[in-house]
């Protein structure tokens, strides 16, 4: 993955987060949201996502779901029930992290 | 100008993959769309070079990040995960009553050659070869990453029989646990390869 080391603890948060937001989505698109959405600053590579992907699958917060598109075929990734309890309780960390590292390097600042 | 990626060119950049070891279908068929999907995106932003000169490119760039997908770490990660399912299936009603049933239909078997003859020595590779042949049937050549690290785990067991088998006398206390070993082995790897093959069937169903 990408610019820097401290996003790689967030990986698995930014993931669920994002198919929190879309009915599913597959890998490429992924990379590609994080990229639209940061500007280019984060980029995601295909050797951190995908098996960031699987994990999160192993662990039951994702569901698969395979269509052909264009002559291939696409793995479609979307949160199941668990996965969904899982990422408010993962965005709700990241969160009062945020908020924490904040209040040691800047403390006027406020997140809300 | 075109920006989709023909069927022969997917084909192209699947051969291409198995040719770089990456040889399980269900890694493969992720990066063959991740690849794709690149590709498309630099022909629809301008790039007009030709589908084989972008992909060499992008090679050049991620090959080593995409063959790292099939690493060693990776089969190390599903090795330890099938074998945690396979330890976990022996303690199901399934694998306990086919290991009693497996355990009289192998002393019966025995009771016709015994367990050092060619024929008893052969025994273990029958069972092997009939738990390897699930996968092969409902798949043919295609081969998922789950089943090729779990016919490992079946390999090394089956071909371990042959160290024990000269040490064996029937009957003693030794050949009663050979046989338990081996019933509850058979019984619990056939249910592991059936549901891996049940997982793998419904996954790759096309919606």
């Amino acid at each position: 993955m990408g610019n820097s080391k401290l996003y790689k603890g967030s990986l698995n948060t930014i993931i669920l987060k994002l198919l929190e937001e879309s009915d599913k989505m597959y890998g490429y698109e992924i990379t590609q949201k994080v990229k639209e959405i940061t500007k280019g600053e984060l980029i995601i590579t295909e050797g951190a996502l995908y098996p960031a992907l699987h994990k999160l699958e192993a662990e039951g917060l994702l569901d698969v779901e395979m269509q052909k598109v264009d002559n291939r075929l696409r793995k479609y990734y979307k949160l199941t029930g668990k996965g969904l309890t899982e990422t408010a309780n993962r965005l709700a960390e990241l969160e009062e992290y945020i908020r924490t590292m904040q209040t040691i390097i800047n403390p006027n600042w406020s997140i809300s | 100008m075109r920006n989709k990626v023909t069927k022969v060119e997917i084909e192209f950049i699947d051969t291409y993959l198995i040719n770089a070891d990456i040889l399980y279908e269900d890694v493969r068929v992720e990066i063959v769309d991740h690849v794709a999907s690149e590709i498309e995106y630099r022909m629809s932003q301008g790039d007009s070079r030709g589908f084989y000169e972008i992909f060499k490119e992008y090679m050049v760039e991620h090959k080593a990040v995409l063959v790292k997908e099939n690493s060693r770490s990776f089969n190390w990660r599903i090795f330890k995960n099938v074998t945690q399912q396979f330890l976990k299936n022996l303690y199901s009603w399934q694998v306990i009553v086919g290991s009693i049933v497996c355990f009289w239909v192998f002393e019966n078997i025995y009771s016709f050659f015994h367990v050092e003859s060619a024929m008893g020595s052969f025994f273990p590779t029958f069972l092997m070869v009939t738990v390897m042949f699930i996968p092969l049937m409902v798949f043919r050549k295609k081969k998922f990453s789950f089943i090729g690290n779990f016919g490992i785990l079946v390999t090394v067991f089956f071909s371990l029989n042959y160290y024990i088998i000269p040490h064996i006398k029937e009957p003693s206390l030794l050949y009663y646990i050979y046989l338990g070993l081996m019933a509850i082995f058979f019984a619990g790897s056939l249910k592991t390869m059936i549901s891996l093959v049940v997982f793998y069937k419904k996954r790759f169903q096309v919606v």
